[in-house]
């Protein structure tokens, strides 16, 4: 079947704008698709033409998959959209084939109900609520009881969305940074998962959080000789009051990362945050005993995993999973 | 090419083989290529002797029949004209009542009906893309690489986003059709 796919270039910036004008401003597609800087040579999607304009695309995060047997090329897929797709049939399918072809194994989390039932069918492998959120109610309009009661009732509640549910404690001795800091570089290479995970380098954390136009960071560190305890916490500019971070814990490091996680709960709260949220694997229990025994409560909401490739493969559910996966990150 | 006027017997005789093809000059054209290098199998076509028949269709759109005969590679027969101007009229007749038509008709059916993975019963010329569960995007494609094997032609996106219903299959393989043995 012979179909007009590329590879996303910049002759199609102008069209895959409008392509995406419901879902993203001009400035986000600018830094997801053309911004190459965290991402080198990879091909950062494909666009389906028709009449000269892009009528359908699938992005791709490329990243590297850390493996028992060693490291492996792979990629996120997001933006799995096609125009009037009721009007186009099976072009979205074509454009996940060629992005298979072209990028190695590709994972997708989550996604909408139609993607999801296509992508169960077209996945190698398929893994069931394999990521999970938590998260630390700050405020009263962060608690979920709070805000199913409040859907029901309206703007009734509006005023008590403020009140605290926790009391300042006082100077930490984490140290906090505006944006990505270069210390958190450092506890990155040391905090390795078993089994299969996302690697993620400093560029790329940089480019997903420290670059996103559309969220503002910060880094948490104890400063010592070696950073051996780190989190990358970050809001939406739009809505600073849900916070969400990732976390890179060192061997030997669970004072550093109790210190690290009460200086940066302690941080969004005095900036009048209502939640911090947090994504990890259900197979990461270590991490999900953590984050419980620092009042994490489950959001209710998990995501399930997809692998697609062309090669055979045997792979295994992914031990490592945060919000820096796919396009999670400013996607609150 | 030049029509000239042949014949056939009815029954093929050992050694022959007769292809039956019909649609516009143009489709007959390829289809008679086809049917030839079937026959050859790799062999040159001079090989062989054929004469054929073409019988302008009535009423208007129902596309010419045309019968070849090959004739045995080891000896040349020349077959008498009445024979393949009856046979030819008689594979005329069976276009205008649509009974080769409707022989094709039920093959796309049938495959619709694997492909999606549904009843034959259920597969009528209005069903369309998303009118059953099974027939969603992924199906699609599915279908339209089956189409491009059965039909042995090439479906380009155009085509890919017009053929959504089963009529509209149907009417594409009845002109794309390259021959039926």
């Amino acid at each position: 079947m012979r179909l007009s796919i590329e590879p996303i270039g910049l002759q199609h910036k102008e069209s895959l704008k409008q392509l995406f004008a419901s879902r993203l401003s001009a400035e986000m597609v600018e830094w997801k698709y053309f911004d190459r800087t965290a991402r080198n040579t990879a091909v950062p999607g494909f666009v389906w033409l028709r009449q000269g304009r892009v009528r359908g695309a699938v992005g791709l995060i490329p990243f590297q998959l850390s493996t028992p047997t060693g490291p492996v090329r792979a990629a996120w897929t997001c933006d799995w959209i096609v125009d009037s797709s009721h009007a186009n049939p099976g072009v979205g399918v074509m454009l996940m084939q060629h992005a298979k072809e072209a990028a190695g194994p590709l994972f997708t989390l989550g996604g909408t109900e139609v993607s999801q039932r296509l992508l169960r069918r077209m996945a190698a492998m398929c893994f069931p609520d394999a990521s999970i959120e938590l998260h630390v109610p700050l405020r009263a309009g962060g608690s979920s009881w709070f805000r199913s009661v409040e859907r029901r009732l309206g703007n009734v509640l509006k005023p008590f969305r403020s009140v605290p549910l926790r009391v300042a404690t006082g100077q930490k001795r984490a140290v906090i940074e505006p944006g990505v800091s270069d210390a958190l570089g450092q506890v990155l290479r040391s905090d390795s998962a078993e089994g299969m995970a996302p690697s993620y380098d400093f560029a790329y954390i940089k480019w997903q959080v420290g670059q996103c136009p559309a969220v503002e960071s910060i880094s948490c560190y104890v400063r010592s000789s070696k950073v051996r305890s780190g989190i990358l916490a970050w809001r939406s500019k739009v809505d600073p009051r849900e916070w969400r971070l990732a976390l890179w814990a060192g061997d030997d490091s669970a004072g550093e990362t109790r210190e690290v996680i009460e200086a940066v709960l302690e941080y969004v709260f005095l900036r009048g945050a209502q939640r911090l949220s947090v994504a990890a694997s259900r197979l990461d229990s270590r991490r999900l005993a953590l984050f419980r025994a620092h009042g994490f409560l489950e959001s209710g909401r998990r995501r399930s995993l997809y692998l697609t490739t062309s090669e055979p493969v045997t792979a295994e559910e992914l031990r490592r999973l945060s919000f820096l996966d796919t396009d999670l990150a400013y996607r609150f | 090419m030049r029509l000239l006027l042949g014949m056939c017997s009815v029954q093929p005789k050992e050694g022959e083989t007769i292809f039956y093809l019909w649609g516009d000059f143009y489709q007959q054209q390829q289809g008679l290529r086809y049917a030839i290098s079937r026959l050859a199998g790799g062999e040159r076509a001079e090989a062989f002797m054929f004469q054929y028949f073409a019988v302008k269709s009535s009423p208007p759109g129902a596309g010419h029949a045309i019968a070849v005969r090959r004739m045995a590679a080891h000896h040349k027969r020349i077959p008498r004209t009445a024979d393949l101007r009856a046979h030819a009229t008689a594979a005329c007749r069976r276009t205008w009542t649509g009974k080769d038509a409707m022989d094709n008709d039920d093959v796309i059916r049938k495959l619709v009906a694997t492909t999606l993975g549904i009843p034959l019963q259920s597969v009528h010329d209005e069903l369309a893309f998303s009118e059953v569960a099974e027939w969603d995007s992924l199906n699609h494609v599915n279908l339209m690489l089956a189409l491009e094997r059965t039909l042995e032609t090439e479906i380009n996106e155009d085509l890919m986003v017009e053929l959504t219903s089963v009529r509209a299959i149907v009417d594409f393989a009845a002109q794309h059709g390259s021959g039926v043995e």
